[in-house]
């Protein structure tokens, strides 16, 4: 008897893992794995922006200006749609001259305190394709449900070569309402999005990892998380995502915060994160990602990071390993379901090897686990996610 | 003997670049391998010949991944960089101690994101010491290895038996060099 009891037990695990392998090989649920890449033409595009040219809601455009956001980087969307779709917020930047990048800027004749470039963003009205640009110096934006607009905005237009480029972080009512000055001080911010009526910022920090501060209104400020990446607003806007690194914590974890008060809700600690074909744990997760329902998609070392959150408790769903996602200069970005079903996510990645420089779409199948790539195209026209992180009303 | 053929070239490149009125100069070499443990060679070379005539290398660690566009993450993007400034007790909310600032630098070759405010440092207070107040990872006290991994600096140890890393790597820049504070010492850092 007291042999049958555990043989018994084993015998009911065996069967609830055959049951679930059979419900996973047939396509209906999500299981961690290796996913297979194969290369098409064409590959079903989410909202995107490459350079140029739009895809949104089924519409496409062409933008006065090709949309690029060097110093925004991989903080933020490159192009905003506002909540009523009828206009997007995108970012663009100047060069003032040619540089040759594999040089470094003095031995070309470039001085600290050089101008190296101007970012600016603009506003373009879906409905009629009219455009306009905000200030100079302007980046990183995220609407309001009521249609309000936040931005930061660089003490100077310009951004000058090896120095610290500060910046206020301003809101405007609507775009064509005057923008009203919401730091006491300029510093190093990037507009996250918008949790209701509170304005999420990442403060970088010279040489460290950034903090996420949350602000009420003009000069009203608190610190949300210190040291965090952030990844994503819950789409109520009660909760956000943050991840921690190794670079700040031996023992990083995600972190689920209340943008209410700034309580951590949940905790997932990276180590309890294995990538499933190296069996080994996660070594980073970083954002932007998007949180639908109680999904969470985000990049990490293995490829991409599916999370499941409630408001107590984190855990993981499933672990997507991409081959090409964990070498160098791999990895994928951007990642958005692609509807409200989660099965699929959409991402971008850089090409190494003979296709070094060039980018290409991936949409991936959680269920089957396969990954369809895009063609190759030059980096200046990654086909770069379009959204907006904001989440509740 | 990679390495050894990386120096090689890179004294070669070096030569036209040197000042002609001086007779030696000071360079950086980074070798990534992975986040925490790739190395960095510094170097004092004649500038008529292209000689290395002194090198020292140290273990040393660059980002969280691997992927150099990764603002706040990536390892160091490869290519020259220009030194704009040596500290021998900077006192930044996150930096402090021996530092040396890099030169800004656009990853993928140029066709990336923009990197901006980067450094050659450790982990140490302002005044070259240690302060470890928890049994945590304190961001001014060098714990072990993890404390290679950055927000997409360079970094070297400050750990037993002294002088350690960072120390000699600074001994070496005051000894061949000597420049601190701002300026911009031209091409002083090959990455690779």
């Amino acid at each position: 008897m007291k042999r049958a009891v555990p043989l018994g037990v084993a015998v009911a695990v065996a069967a609830a893992a055959l049951s679930i392998h059979l419900v996973t090989a047939g396509g209906t649920t999500a299981r961690s794995g290796r996913a297979a890449v194969t290369h098409r033409g064409g590959v079903p595009s989410g909202a995107v922006v490459k350079a140029r040219r739009v895809a949104l809601a089924g519409r496409s455009a062409v933008l006065d200006v090709p949309a690029s956001a060097p110093l925004l980087g991989s903080l933020g969307a490159v192009a905003v749609p506002s909540r009523d779709g009828g206009e997007l917020a995108y970012n663009t930047w100047r060069w003032v001259k040619a540089i040759d990048w594999q040089q470094s800027l003095g031995s070309q004749g470039i001085q600290t305190g050089d101008v190296l470039g101007t970012p600016t963003l603009r506003i373009r009205d879906l409905r009629t394709g009219s455009e306009r640009a905000l200030e100079p110096g302007t980046f990183s934006a995220a609407w309001r449900s009521d249609g309000a607009l936040a931005y930061v905005r660089g003490v100077t237009p310009d951004y000058l070569a090896n120095t610290a480029y500060l910046r206020d972080v301003v809101v405007r009512a609507s775009v064509n309402a005057s923008p009203k000055v919401w730091t006491t001080s300029p510093g190093r911010y990037v507009v996250v999005g918008w949790a209701k009526h509170t304005l999420l910022v990442a403060e970088q920090n010279p040489g460290g990892s950034a903090d996420l501060v949350a602000f009420r209104g003009p000069g009203d400020s608190r610190p949300l998380a210190i040291s965090a990446d952030f990844i994503a607003i819950s789409p109520s806007g009660n909760a956000v995502l943050v991840a921690e690194s190794y670079a700040d914590s031996a023992v990083p974890a995600v972190r689920e915060i209340s943008t209410s008060d700034g309580t951590e809700l949940a905790r997932l600690p990276l180590a309890q994160i294995e990538d499933p074909v190296a069996r080994t744990a996660v070594t980073w997760i970083d954002g932007p990602g998007h949180w639908v329902g109680n999904r969470i998609v985000m990049p990490a070392s293995s490829g991409l990071l599916v999370l499941r959150a409630t408001p107590s408790a984190l855990a993981v769903e499933q672990v997507i390993h991409v081959d090409s996602a964990t070498q160098p200069n791999g990895r994928l970005w951007e990642p958005r379901f692609e509807d409200a079903s989660t099965r699929t996510v959409i991402a971008w990645s850089d090409l190494s090897g003979g296709q070094s420089g060039q980018s290409a779409e991936l949409a991936c199948d959680r269920y089957a686990l396969t990954c369809v790539r895009g063609p190759a195209v030059p980096f200046a026209q990654a086909p770069r996610a379009i959204f907006d992180e904001s989440g509740g009303e | 003997m990679r390495r050894i053929f990386c120096i090689a070239i890179l004294a070669a490149l070096l030569v036209p670049a040197a000042d002609a009125h001086a007779a030696t100069r000071t360079f950086f070499a980074f070798h990534r391998y992975s986040n925490t443990n790739s190395y960095l060679t510094i170097n004092r070379q004649d500038v008529y010949t292209g000689a290395i005539l002194s090198q020292q290398g140290f273990r040393a660690g660059s980002g969280t991944t691997t992927d150099e566009c990764a603002v706040g993450q990536g390892w160091l993007p490869a290519g020259w960089y220009d030194i704009v400034g040596h500290f021998d007790r900077y006192g930044g909310s996150k930096i402090q101690g021996r530092a040396w600032q890099l030169s800004d630098k656009r990853c993928y070759g140029g066709t990336g994101n923009l990197r901006t405010e980067l450094f050659i440092h450790s982990e140490e207070t302002s005044d070259n010491g240690q302060f470890c107040p928890t049994p945590y990872d304190d961001p001014f006290c060098w714990e072990g290895d993890y404390d290679y991994y950055s927000n997409g600096c360079i970094k070297l140890a400050h750990a037993q038996p002294y002088p350690s890393d960072i120390a000699k790597a600074d001994n070496d820049w005051d000894a061949w060099d000597g420049r601190s504070g701002y300026f911009t010492a031209y091409s002083t850092l090959f990455v690779s």
